[in-house]
């Protein structure tokens, strides 16, 4: 087995230079391990030391000789790409936690919650457009300072079934 | 017989990156602003990372020399790159940016 050591093929140098690269990264993440989590971030952590031990693998597979198999780099690869699916899956989580801009569909799931957090099931009859352009409701799906429910249902901009135990 | 195991399995990956970009593609839609950059990018580091696993297949099935392996390694590379650029966004975004 050639010695770890001994970089000597530019493949080897490559995948030296992506464990760096991947390692730099958990760093920047631990250098601010007291910031907000959330699952988005968690994921994307151990998906990253996943491809990290992939990569070691790799580069201790491409440096003996005759090369290996490379089953365990393969499953590890696999194992890596689960979770790379999973962080793909959690960002709509991830925006909404850190009131990035969303889509109407977010923001409309927001603004319910803001009308009535009790049953959800407020019913706009105006487009969500047009209570953002008359300043009504923030871009980010919240009620402008000083409106209320009530107003909005007044104005016959939205409808509020009543609850059950208010009947 | 190695590659009896390694061939489903890098299959396998091949379908879930498909999965991760539908996915991908289907949050761009659904998210606005910043996040887009960040969905943009995060599906920038997957088509690069497709690529490599598709080469590394054809590597496979073909036995392909070194050349290969070389363009399969520098595609990783530039795949957590990107990612790279995705974990400072993160960054600067948790820390309020």
């Amino acid at each position: 087995m050639v010695s770890v050591f001994d970089l000597g093929m530019p493949i080897q140098w490559f995948g030296f230079a992506t464990i760096v690269v991947i390692i730099g990264q958990l760093l920047l993440y631990w250098v601010n391990r007291r910031a907000r989590f959330s699952r988005f971030r968690l994921w994307f952590i151990l998906m990253l030391l996943l491809f990290l031990l992939a990569e070691i693998i790799h580069l201790r597979d491409t440096l003996r000789s005759p090369p290996q198999d490379e089953v365990l780099f393969t499953l590890v690869t696999l194992a890596a790409f689960t979770l790379f699916a999973l962080m793909m899956h959690s960002l709509e989580e991830f925006s909404r936690k850190f009131g990035l801009a969303s889509s109407d569909f977010v923001v409309g799931l927001r603004l319910q919650r803001a009308l009535c957090p009790l049953c959800n099931k407020v019913k706009l009859r105006v487009p969500l457009s047009k209570l953002k352009q008359w300043k009504l409701v923030t871009k980010d799906g919240r009620l402008v300072e000083g409106i209320t429910l009530e107003q909005l249902v007044d104005q016959g901009f939205a409808t509020h079934p009543q609850h059950r135990r208010e009947r | 017989m190695a590659e009896l195991i390694t061939t489903p399995i890098t299959l396998a990956i091949f379908l879930l990156q498909g999965f991760i970009i539908i996915d991908g593609i289907r949050t761009y839609h659904r998210v606005a602003g910043s996040m887009r950059w960040l969905v943009l990018l995060l599906l920038a580091a997957t088509a690069l990372m497709t690529a490599r696993t598709a080469l590394h297949f054809v590597r496979m099935l073909l036995e392909l020399g070194v050349i290969t392996h070389l363009l399969e390694q520098i595609l990783l590379l530039l795949g957590f790159g990107v990612l790279a650029a995705v974990t400072i966004r993160i960054q600067r975004i948790m820390q309020g940016e």
